[in-house]
């Protein structure tokens, strides 16, 4: 009986999974097939969660797409990895075992790059090979034979080059074949473990209801690694293959051989005949690359600091003298937008909610846009070209000595625009006292929502003058430093105290150097941007009115000064509750509104200030942030905003944890409450305990 | 626009602004994370996936 066409099933979409090393270009791939703009950059460590998107096969069928973090093996030594193992090996309740999937190498370490595609080929899934960075390995002298490859392996090989878009096509016409071969995968595990792997794989069948292909793998994998890593979602073995692996390494250990090690040996003697034909040095005077050149001085011991400080120190030099004019532009537009408010409307709490509230508010805040967009430009810049790796090279010395993990030094770097993103990408520690470490230091990172404070209290120090560019410039490399050494300091101290743990090893692989993409820098920049913006006019936006009505409720009465009113208002009310505490640092209640009210995000502190001083200002008129600042003075008449106040406070915001969802996601990440609260306890604390040193002795020295 | 109007109008506002500020903090409690506006491809990934 045939079956009515609009009654059968629609096909399925088919599900491609892209694996690789650690930055072989997987999420370029990724985003070229998806059309999507995940991150990338010229590190490994970049992509820690499986991302999914949709491509179109030729014919137009949709096909999904699973982006993989990077792993050097199916034995899986970080939680980033053991996503890939478990998406691979169908442990995962919530995503799909890929139907297909893609395996990405790159041409310059082949070798290497072949032990994961190896373990991937016995799982007997369909396999497309993409050869990548071909250019890379045409410059280092070495030539791939990809036609070779694909006769000897039995799958599609394809030779490609994803910065550039080159074998895009070729991969996409692959993917969009109806069929494809399994690889002539010929790999003989020695006769001694065979019937280990037999009696494993039997069980996986029959307890684990695994098909028989992925568990002939899954059994080589636990034999290899015993498989001791297991993160949130991935299924646990049955209590039968449990027993049955850990009477095989009880039998090992009586005999005294290992095993494991012969069935690791065994895959590199595969690979190492399958290369030796595959990949040819065609020029062997090609030894030293331009990268290694390059590499002589930027990782010297003295040249590689150097070069660094130099970097920094040119970026925070564009950042005040690039944006000058754009952020005059803006705050001029701002300053028309509330007077044009002022003058069309007639005086009401709506005209002063619109001006006072959100215009200000709003407004303060986005003023530092050009400042932003040029940072995230130079760190784009700096990462496409792959001198980030180099950096991280550098600090692992000092890291190092502080003990901690250099693979700490990018979740570490990642915090400078975010700390949230770099918590997340501690996934890829392997070591977990480690990973805690460094989860509990990134905050101390200067992000990007610290920018804004840092320079409104710069431009602050000198009331009615300029501030000497080097100063500037010399204020925001010591805030970044102060930050930065913070955080090595304290991952000293709670290695030497709470999380005692062996000095660390890092093994880094320094990605070759790259013409950074543009388009990519540009894109991340404007993204950011643009994130910027939407936060200013959502979050920001309603702190700001919910801020101005705190400040102008409960009315003191129509006799009452504008300072009057927010003493008394429900804002004066809070900022005089915590005078008491925050009086030592030299700051006063208002000061302690901005600082309460930053806890939701730091950048809202300006906003704050816009809020709590603008509504001192007469009626007409809506006066800059810098000059009511400046006018500001405590009850007795001194002036508020001393240089050394605005130091002190900068130097609050480099300590203080004051980010609702950073506290969040570590929650998340330790799976606790007591991180957290321990880390908002020891950040603030420090940051009042080193607030109230800088502003005494600098009061008792005459600042 | 009467001042009495303007009040209420203005507490109106208020109201919303701390309706939404609510319900942004109570989404982040169920679902910790950086609430897609730290430039981590969040935003994508949720599209992706409603796809």
């Amino acid at each position: 009986m045939s079956v009515p066409i609009h009654l059968k099933a629609a096909p399925r979409a088919p599900v491609y999974a892209f694996v690789g090393n650690p930055n072989c270009g997987k999420s370029t791939l990724f985003n070229a097939l998806t059309g999507l703009k995940q991150k990338v950059g010229n590190y490994p460590g970049v992509t820690v969660e499986r991302k999914v998107g949709t491509a179109y096969s030729q014919h137009g069928q949709a096909m999904t797409v699973i982006d993989l973090p990077g792993a050097y093996s199916l034995a899986a030594r970080s939680p980033d990895e053991a996503v890939t193992r478990d998406v691979l090996l169908g442990r995962r309740a919530d995503t799909q075992m890929p139907d297909r999937i893609v395996c990405i190498v790159d041409a310059t370490n082949l070798e290497r790059n072949l032990y994961l595609v190896h373990q991937i080929l016995d799982l007997g899934r369909p396999v497309i090979l993409v050869v990548n960075m071909m250019d890379l390995a045409t410059a280092a002298g070495l030539k791939v034979r990809t036609a070779r490859l694909e006769k000897e392996l039995g799958i599609p090989v394809i030779a490609c080059e994803a910065s550039r878009g080159k074998g895009v096509i070729e991969l996409k016409l692959a993917m969009s074949r109806a069929e494809l071969s399994l690889a002539k995968h010929r790999w003989d595990v020695p006769a001694a473990i065979a019937p280990a792997v037999s009696e494993l794989q039997a069980a996986l069948q029959d307890s684990d209801r695994k098909p028989p292909l992925i568990a002939r793998a899954e059994a080589l994998l636990l034999l290899t690694d015993q498989d001791p890593l297991r993160v949130a979602g991935s299924q646990p073995l049955s209590a039968q293959t449990s027993g049955i692996l850990a009477n095989w390494k009880k039998r090992w250990e009586a005999e005294g051989t290992d095993w494991s090690g012969a069935l690791v040996a065994a895959r590199y003697d595969a690979i190492g005949r399958l290369v030796a034909d595959m990949v040819e040095r065609v020029d062997t005077a090609l030894d030293e690359t331009t990268s290694d050149r390059i590499d002589s001085y930027v990782t010297h011991p003295v040249w590689g600091w150097t070069i660094l400080g130099g970097i920094m120190a040119l970026l925070f030099l564009s950042i005040f003298t690039l944006a000058e004019y754009p952020m005059n532009f803006i705050d001029e537009q701002v300053a028309w937008l509330a007077d044009a408010v002022k003058n069309s409307m007639a005086p009401g709490d709506l005209r002063d909610l619109i001006t006072d509230g959100a215009i200000a508010g709003v407004g303060g805040v986005v003023i530092f846009l050009p400042q932003i967009l040029i940072l995230f430009f130079f760190i784009g810049l700096l990462e496409s070209t792959g001198y980030m790796a180099r950096a991280a090279f550098i600090m692992d010395r000092l890291m190092s000595r502080v003990g901690l993990n250099g693979k700490s030094f990018i979740p570490l770097l990642s915090s400078y625009a975010c700390a949230i993103p770099g918590i997340m990408a501690t996934r890829t520690i392997e070591e977990p006292k480690d990973r805690l470490v460094t989860i509990l230091v990134a905050p101390f990172m200067s992000c990007s929502a610290r920018l804004p404070v840092y320079l409104l209290m710069i431009a602050a120090l000198v009331p009615g003058g300029e501030v000497p560019l080097l100063t500037k410039v010399g204020l925001m490399l010591l805030m970044y430093a102060l930050g930065t050494f913070g955080a090595f300091g304290f991952a000293w101290f709670f290695k030497k105290t709470l999380l005692r743990g062996a000095p660390p090893l890092m093994i880094m692989e320094l990605p070759p150097y790259r013409l950074p993409r543009l388009r990519d820098v540009i894109y991340h920049m404007a993204e950011r941007g643009w994130l910027f913006l939407k936060r200013a006019g959502t979050i920001i936006l309603g702190i700001s009115i919910v801020l101005w009505f705190l400040t102008a409720y409960p009315k003191a009465g129509d006799d009452a000064t504008p300072g009057e009113q927010i003493a008394q208002s429900f804002a004066g009310q809070a900022g005089h509750a915590l005078e008491p505490v925050i009086e030592p640092l030299g700051f006063n209640w208002e000061i302690g509104i901005g600082l309460i009210s930053s806890f939701a995000a730091r950048e809202v502190f300006v906003s704050a200030m816009s809020v709590v001083f603008n509504v001192e200002e007469d009626e007409e008129n809506t006066a800059p942030l810098l000059d009511a600042l400046h006018a500001a003075t405590w009850a007795d008449g001194r002036p508020l905003f001393t240089p050394l106040v605005c130091l002190t406070l900068m130097i609050f915001y480099v300590f203080a944890m004051q980010c609702v969802s950073t506290v969040a996601v570590v929650k998340r990440e330790t799976n606790s409450w007591r991180w957290p609260l321990f880390q908002i306890a020891y950040m603030t604390g420090t940051a009042w305990i080193v607030c109230l040193l800088v502003y005494q002795v600098g009061t008792a020295l005459g600042f | 626009m009467n001042a009495d109007f303007q009040t209420v109008v203005a507490l109106l506002v208020v109201a919303g602004a701390v309706i939404y500020l609510v319900r942004a903090a109570l989404k982040t409690r169920a679902k910790p994370g950086c609430g897609s506006d730290c430039g981590c491809g969040a935003d994508d990934f949720k599209k992706a996936l409603k796809r």
